[in-house]
């Protein structure tokens, strides 16, 4: 918003807009990447666990490959 | 203040500590490494260079091998703890490799996070050109292979176009503007038209 009295700053609005403020920071410190790791590692972690889980009972009878196998097929990843 | 990369000698430094990603590249890596040229592309250079979103692969390419050589490296990758989604025995998956078709490796008994191993040959010319005209990145003492910045924010920008791929641009774009060429931009880009124009014309 203009009007007398009020600085207007460069805000970010859309999602691009943060991911480019983001990058500006980052760039010029690297601090940031402590947040860039622990989103990372977390996001990996999350996605092993759930899928550890679901197949838990393959992994203890041996079937882990062909149950997984099965389940990429309906998912499109394996043909 | 340490900056988030630096750049000498070819070779972008980005400042920081490993991730999970990271480790489970360099395995993945050590091992391809002893049996073929390759070169890690996509997302993962954008993740690696601070991007933080979500993803569950890493795309690698490597040139197409005969049945012997991919013999060798398949059963290394088993050896060295890895999984293939495409079957057990290295004659069950070459045919993958042999039509230009994609097979993907996990640490064994776990799905994710894997890699995407897509075979190149001299008839993919803009994917040749990206394997030809690579640099240097390093995270600590891990050095790997990655395309031109320039042709990576352009093959997002103008092939692959998904909001995921245009926020990727957007971010090397910023991240690295103090080390981009225009005259690079300008050689890559005719490189990826062209290959967008040949998919066109064989497509109808």
């Amino acid at each position: 918003m203009m009007g007398e009295g009020i600085i207007v700053s460069n805000v970010p609005v859309s999602d691009g807009d943060y991911v480019i403020l983001f990058a500006e920071k980052l760039r010029d410190d690297n601090s940031y990447f402590k947040d860039h790791k622990m989103i990372i590692d977390s996001q990996i972690s999350s996605s092993r666990s759930l899928f550890n889980d679901k197949f838990s009972e393959e992994l203890k009878n041996g079937n882990f490959k062909d149950s997984v196998r099965k389940f990429l097929q309906e998912i499109g990843l394996l043909k | 203040m340490v900056k988030g990369y630096s750049f000498s000698d070819g070779i972008i430094t980005i400042n920081r500590d490993f991730t999970e990603l990271d480790l489970f590249l360099k395995k993945f890596l050590d091992v391809l490494k002893e049996h073929t040229d390759y070169l890690v592309v996509s997302g993962f250079i954008s993740i690696s260079s601070g991007r933080t979103r979500a993803t569950e692969d890493i795309d690698v390419l490597f040139p197409k091998l005969s049945v012997g050589k991919f013999k060798l490296l398949f059963d290394d990758l088993l050896d060295g703890g890895f999984w293939c989604y495409q079957g057990d025995i290295s004659s069950t998956v070459y045919p993958y490799v042999d039509n230009l078709n994609s097979i993907r490796f996990a640490i064994k008994d776990n799905i994710f996070p894997n890699i995407e191993l897509v075979p190149i040959d001299s008839s993919r010319k803009a994917k040749t050109f990206e394997f030809n005209n690579s640099v240097l990145m390093k995270v600590k003492d891990f050095v790997f292979r990655i395309p031109l910045l320039e042709f990576e924010i352009l093959y997002k920008e103008l092939a692959l176009k998904s909001k995921k791929d245009l926020e990727d641009a957007k971010f090397l774009r910023a991240f690295f503007s103090d080390i981009l060429s225009s005259q690079r931009f300008s050689e890559c880009k005719q490189v990826i038209l062209d290959d967008i124009n040949d998919w066109r014309k064989n497509d109808g």
